[in-house]
């Protein structure tokens, strides 16, 4: 018997494969949706609906801890060595990563309802990228201030109030919500019957 | 001249990450701009390199010049969104780029080995770079397949009818792929990729100058803009 609590070599060619279509997945959706900024802001909760099963069906082939937090560390390399973003994105995603392993190690790696909700944790990664702005949020504006005016920055700032961060939380959490929920089905519907889930 | 190494590029990606977020001032963003574009042209990279400064001028011309000409509200605060906020993320893409454009997944993989990043971490990064295009390459099929049934999955699908196309399009995508994935792995193992024993590796990694002073270099100017705050 293998021993179960130690990363084998087909486990870490399965999270990289899962995690290569999550992120196919991921681009491909990201460039449909980003060319207009109200959809840009809501991206968070469209890919917590859209990757939800491939997360799902990546959870029934985990069975040591570790691969999840593989994953979110992946998905944080990826991020920020090929599309730019910056290290505190690597931070969250491996942190996010960590966060959502435990808590599907909690419900013994079988626990559906434990795993859903360590996709619903996991799913808030993609808000880490306007951290970026709301960081550097009085650089930003000094620069805005600078060409613009004070009276502008003052009106930009009030459309991008600080409390939209956390409303993205809230809203990514119910899509992730509806997203566990859509996985489950297909699940049921087609791998399960295949008998690849 | 031999070219550098990969964790010189990978130390230069987090450089500039880490210069950006200290938040710069424009003279500092010509001094970055002219070194990366030094280092596109010394691997011979001109047109890139032109595309580059192209776009940043236009960003600057944006900001100083077209940006004051314009006094409707909501495209005033778009276009701000675009010329300064845009600027920011556009080094790093830049460096990104730089590092994806000139280097092999072998070269690496065996400096990542080299700087002992753990197997755990360089085993799924190898798949997943390997496997990137192969997906990529389904995914085409599935949705050239799906337009001649008449399903599209452009934004006006995905936004309306999210579960339709999530269904339409990841069902066959993940029942493809996992089978593809599953022979990989069966390969992989098969060259011995789980075993204990450290691997060899036909590519030998050695830093010479040139990677030391990039290196040296980019460490003086993360230094530079945290304690003196860039020119």
């Amino acid at each position: 018997m293998e021993n179960n609590n130690r990363l084998s070599a087909k486990d870490l060619i399965n999270t990289g494969i899962y995690t290569a279509i999550y992120a196919v997945v991921m681009f491909a959706f990201t460039i449909v949706t980003s060319f207009a900024p109200i959809t840009y802001v809501l991206l968070p909760a469209f890919l917590a609906i859209i990757c939800a099963p491939i997360y799902m069906l990546f959870i029934t082939k985990v069975k040591t801890f570790g691969m999840i937090t593989i994953m979110g560390i992946l998905i944080g390399i990826l991020m920020m060595f090929v599309t730019g973003n910056s290290w505190i994105m690597f931070v969250f995603c491996a942190l996010l990563g960590l966060i959502s392993d435990l808590i599907t190690k909690a419900g013994g790696y079988s626990s559906k309802s434990m795993a859903s909700f360590g996709y619903y944790i996991f799913s808030f990664w993609p808000i880490s990228s306007f951290f970026q702005i709301w960081f550097m949020r009085d650089k930003y504006f000094d620069t805005v201030v600078a060409s613009m005016g004070q009276n502008y920055a003052d009106g930009l700032k009030a459309i991008t109030p600080y409390w939209i961060i956390p409303v993205m939380f809230i809203y990514t959490f119910v899509a992730a919500i509806i997203g566990g929920l859509i996985a489950g089905k297909i699940n049921k519907k087609h791998f399960a019957k295949a008998g690849i889930a | 001249m031999k070219s550098l190494d990969s964790t010189t590029k990978i130390l230069c990606i987090i450089a500039v990450n880490l210069i950006i977020t200290f938040g710069i001032s424009i003279k500092m963003e010509f001094f970055i701009l002219a070194c990366l574009s030094l280092l596109f042209l010394t691997y011979g990279k001109i047109r890139k390199c032109l595309v580059y400064i192209l776009i940043f001028a236009f960003m600057i011309f944006g900001d100083k010049v077209l940006l004051h000409y314009i006094t409707i509200d909501w495209l005033v605060s778009f276009l701000c969104l675009i010329f300064i906020t845009f600027r920011k993320f556009f080094f790093c893409i830049m460096t990104a780029d730089f590092f994806i454009s000139t280097t092999k997944i072998n070269e690496l993989i065996a400096s990542l080995e080299k700087i002992h990043i753990p197997q755990v971490i360089i085993i799924p990064l190898a798949v997943l770079i390997r496997f990137f295009p192969t997906v990529k390459e389904e995914w085409e099929h599935i949705r050239a397949a799906m337009h001649m049934r008449n399903i599209g999955t452009g934004f006006k699908e995905v936004v309306f009818h999210p579960v339709k196309t999530i269904e339409y399009m990841l069902v066959p995508l993940l029942f493809s792929t996992v089978k593809i994935g599953e022979e990989l792995s069966a390969a992989a193992l098969a060259r011995g990729i789980g075993m204990e024993k450290k691997r060899t590796n036909l590519y030998k990694v050695s830093f010479n100058m040139a990677d030391y002073l990039v290196m040296i270099f980019s460490l003086a100017m993360v230094i530079f803009q945290k304690i003196y705050g860039g020119f």
